[in-house]
């Protein structure tokens, strides 16, 4: 049977830490499970369950700053913020949807350890740069803290901003201090209708230099955009290419007249409203548009102007369809079903028009014969390891979670 | 000690501001001057050049000082390796002023693989090294040792690429801060991150310290605006971090240059986000009696739907000494100045500037001046900005920063000044609300020599604890460098210490980079002490 560990303090992580370590006992930390079909296959071992450290320590509104606990719900979190006007500047993924799970059992923990940012990253920082301070137990056992409740600080190495991505395999969190922003008073969203994607992705990167408030920009295929459960935009079957722009108070009607004649080359727009834009850019950012099926979903960043490149290349092999976000500077793919997830030509096309790839969705069969992540170069690799083995080097903490053998 | 040419040696490293002003440029010489003087009358007298204790020396390095010196000259040719002692000297300092040392030679390469020639080199004969981009480090980061070299990025200075559809630069790391946002501005885009020494540091510089600037509380500060690096490991292994895309997976090995005080490699390269300039900004410089009134105003400004890209306030010497340095038009009658920078589409501005007076009125504000030309916000905000260079005009002082919940700046700086009071010091406080950072100057009598720097350090390390007393950080962004090292410990427990030193261990086992600096000097002894390998195990 499974061990299942469900600490309420670090000094209890520590020290089961520290005896997993000395037993090489493979360890899992989990939040909410709503990742739990991301990264490899990994084999069973203890688990480590964040579920008791859920509260929220601290909040003071003024100083734009909120600190909790690792198993902290997001929704909780938004909800305390929300009540004071303010929300994560970083706009958090539940991708419970994606894996056709229960959204809304996201932990901060796991969107730290996963780095999943939403739209707003285009304009914002990502999750790492929202992160004041981090508190955690390393697989050594050994607790640990980096950065402090303030905005800024510089005290050696930024092992807060490591934890970002790390998917549990170098610490588990236990506490965090966020950097926390206003809700924009007014939202509003610029629709344009039948572009190709090329078109799109120009017309993205040109309303995200514009100094008119836009803070996200998604553009979606056809398929997907006959996903939305948003009627106005999904009966119109075409492609979709909405632009999301942030204002105070009556500064938005501004803002969209400056942004439409900026773009006007692009043809005509459709204006959502306040209401209809936050409940638009909400499924977005819930991913339901990929909770359709089963098919093999990849997570793609690249430079804007090399995605088009990318998705036309992939294409040259097999029937893709294209969730575009961050001016295409992030991709997600649907592709069909196949032994390797299409990894092969995929890989070959990134290798070749930059970027990173990551295969978000797909069965344990395929999962376990690719490359789930992107292949590191050897200079990565060599700093990757001697990271990891400083803070687990008995490599216990969801060992295989991102590569094989780490 | 020549201490009135102090301030001025400070002048010529901190900032060149104005380059074609002759008295800039006399200045520059009078420095550089006086701290030959200072440095040759150390020398000749054996004095120890600093109080902070250095590093034990490695004296077979120092004796075969010429032989290094060839073989440094075969792999960066041209005289651009210094060996002269002179020369040498010139290099010997940065902005920290109780902190000097003559490098064993000085590197200047031009190019990634001389930079991956020279470290190599330098690991196999175990000579320390220490990057430096222009040396405008305010906690010695930038200062060598008589066994290392100094390795200098300043001519590695190219932009590589700017591209307006990726938004995005790439530069090598002796770029300055200024060329980057001109070269953004000159393609209408913004590099956000704006220190005040931005004229003259380096983003290589920059990054090591995350440096931020008077907008970062609201924009960020660099590490949220690199998104690539090319750095070089201590053994010249050339790694390339991000390819210019927004994000990528995989373990987050770039955090550890972003405020790494060059401790894990040395970044050759980086590519840096830019992002579409502000519709509109204006400057409010609103004036009020007292310190209280003015933070309290700054901090109910997020209350009342206003959030302002720069949020700052100085008192009135600092101002007058400030104007005086560079003239701005800044009003000298209030008490406390509170600068306020708001960004808006140009029919919003007048509206944001009459809600930002609505709110000082009701927090007693005596004066205010609104700044509405980019130029002459620019031109206000370089003449705040060198309130530290102009301060040094008035004696010889000592700087720190610190970083506090904002919450808790009134009473922070009411301690500061209790400290500097009992310590007989005099001083002056910059304080930036938005993040809670206060850079606090304290001036000394040089005269009074080691012990009146020994009072000065003393009051420096009470600041930094009153900081760790309210769950602050003993360095907001300028650094640990030499100034704070003994004080990590203020916020490092022996857990958190350990695992950083086994990090440093992984990358740099002889702790050859940045040798001195960021950890505690016993720290660093002990882990020389006991070698790692690369790659092997721990525990």
């Amino acid at each position: 049977m499974e061990t299942i560990l469900r600490p309420a303090a670090d000094w209890e992580l520590a020290s089961f830490l520290a005896e997993a370590t000395a037993a090489r006992t493979p360890v899992e930390i989990v939040g909410g499970h709503s990742k739990a079909r991301m990264g490899r296959s990994r084999e069973p071992g203890a688990i480590i369950s964040t579920h008791v450290m859920r509260g929220i320590r601290a909040y003071d509104p003024s100083e734009r700053m909120i600190t909790v606990q690792a198993g902290c719900l997001i929704t909780d979190i938004e909800r305390e913020l929300a009540v004071r006007g303010q929300m994560l500047g970083f706009e958090p993924l539940d991708i419970a949807n994606v894996f056709g799970g229960e959204p809304g059992r996201a932990t901060i923990g796991g969107v730290i350890s996963a780095n999943l940012a939403g739209s707003r990253r285009l304009v914002a920082g990502g999750v790492a740069d929202h992160l004041l301070g981090v508190s955690g137990v390393a697989g050594t056992g050994e607790i640990f803290r980096s950065g402090a409740r303030t905005r800024r600080s510089v005290a050696g190495l930024d092992l807060r901003r490591a934890m970002a991505g790390s998917w549990g395999t170098l610490a588990a969190l236990v506490e965090v201090t966020l950097s926390v922003e206003a809700i924009p008073d007014e939202t509003a969203t610029l629709v344009i209708f039948g572009l190709s994607e090329e078109i799109a992705i120009e017309a993205m990167a040109d309303a995200a230099r514009t100094p008119h408030g836009v803070t996200g920009t998604v553009h979606l295929e056809p398929a997907m955009a006959a996903r939305l459960w948003f009627d106005r935009l999904r009966e119109e079957n075409q492609a979709i290419t909405v632009l999301r722009v942030e204002a105070p108070a009556n500064g938005t009607a501004l803002r969209v007249e400056r942004l439409k004649d900026a773009l006007r080359a692009y043809g005509d727009m459709q204006l959502l409203d306040h209401e209809a834009s936050l409940s638009l850019w909400h499924e977005l950012r819930q991913l339901t548009i990929l909770a359709h099926n089963d098919k093999p979903l990849w997570r793609i960043t690249t430079r804007p102007s090399k995605a088009f490149q990318v998705v036309s290349g992939i294409r040259r092999y097999m029937a893709v369809d294209a969730f575009y976000d961050w001016s295409g500077g992030l991709i997600w793919l649907e592709v069909p079903e196949a032994a390797d997830a299409g990894a092969t030509e995929i890989r070959r096309v990134i290798a070749s028009s930059g970027g990173h790839a990551t295969l978000v969705r797909a069965s344990d069969e395929v999962k376990a014969t690719v490359d789930v992540f992107e292949p590191m170069h050897s200079g990565i690799e060599l700093m990757t390891r001697r990271l990891k083995d400083v803070f687990d080097p008995a490599g216990i903490l969801n060992p295989g979670r991102i590569y094989a053998g780490m | 000690m020549c201490v009135s040419d102090v301030p001025k040696w400070q002048l010529s490293y901190f900032y060149t501001l104005n380059k074609t002003s002759s008295s800039s440029v006399v200045a520059v010489i009078v420095g550089v001057r006086a701290a030959v003087r200072l440095i040759e009358r150390r020398i000749t007298t054996g004095e120890q050049i600093s109080m902070i204790p250095a590093p034990t020396l490695n004296r077979a390095t120092i004796l075969r000082r010429n032989e290094f010196i060839s073989s440094l000259q075969k792999r960066v040719p041209n005289g651009r390796v210094i060996g002269a002692e002179q020369d040498r000297r010139v290099y010997a300092g940065d902005a920290f002023m109780p902190y000097r040392a003559v490098p064993l030679a000085v590197v200047l390469p031009s190019s990634v693989r001389e930079v991956s020639d020279v470290l190599r080199f330098c690991y196999e004969q175990g000579i320390k090294v220490y990057p430096r981009g222009a040396g405008t480090s305010l906690v010695g980061g930038a200062v060598g040792s008589e066994d290392g070299i100094v390795l200098c990025v300043s001519r590695m200075n190219s932009v590589l690429e700017i591209d307006t559809f990726d938004r995005l630069v790439s530069v090598q790391a002796g770029v300055t801060n200024d060329e980057v946002a001109r070269a953004a501005v000159a393609k209408g885009l913004c590099y956000m991150p704006d220190p005040a020494s931005r004229s003259a540091s380096t983003i290589g510089g920059n990054i090591a310290t995350d440096a931020g600037g008077a907008r970062a509380a609201r924009l960020g500060a660099t590490g949220r605006h690199v998104l690539a690096l090319k750095v070089v490991l201590i053994d010249g292994e050339v790694i390339d971090i991000g390819g210019g895309e927004l994000e990528h997976a995989g373990l987050n090995v770039q955090a550890l240059f972003s405020g790494g005080e060059g401790l894990i490699g040395v970044v050759v390269e980086a590519t840096l986000r830019l992002m579409p300039p502000p519709a509109g900004i204006r400057l409010m410089l609103l004036g009020f009696p007292s310190m209280s009134g003015a933070l309290s105003c700054a901090g109910a400004m997020s209350d009342a739907g206003i959030t302002p890209r720069a949020l700052e306030l100085i008192d009135r010497q600092t101002a007058k000494v400030c104007e005086q340095f560079m003239p701005a038009g800044l009003p000298l009658e209030p008490e406390v100045l509170l600068a306020v920078e708001f960004e808006g589409e140009s029919d919003e501005l007048a509206e944001q500037s009459a809600a930002i007076l609505r709110l000082a009125d009701g927090y007693g504000t005596s004066q205010w001046l609104e700044i509405t030309g980019p130029d002459e916000i620019a031109r206000t905000w370089q003449s705040w900005g060198a309130a530290l260079t102009a301060l040094a005009r008035l004696g010889p002082l000592r700087s720190t920063d610190i970083a506090v919940p904002p919450a808790r700046l009134p009473s922070a700086l009411a301690q500061i000044g209790e400290i500097a009071a009992r310590y007989g010091l005099r001083g002056a406080n910059l304080c930036r609300a938005g993040d809670g950072i206060i850079q606090s100057v304290l001036f000394y009598e040089p005269d009074d020599g080691d012990e009146e720097e020994g009072r000065v350090a003393a009051a420096m390390a009470e600041i930094a604890k009153t900081a760790t007393e309210v769950g602050g950080a003993i360095s907001a962004e300028h650094g640990i460098g030499v100034a704070k090292r003994e004080m990590l410990e203020l916020s490092f427990r022996p857990s958190d210490m350990a695992l950083q030193s086994r990090l440093k261990s992984a990358f740099d086992p002889e702790w050859l980079l940045n040798h001195g600096k960021v950890f505690p000097l016993a720290e660093q002894t002990a882990a020389v002490a006991q070698p790692v390998q690369f790659g092997r195990e721990q525990g």
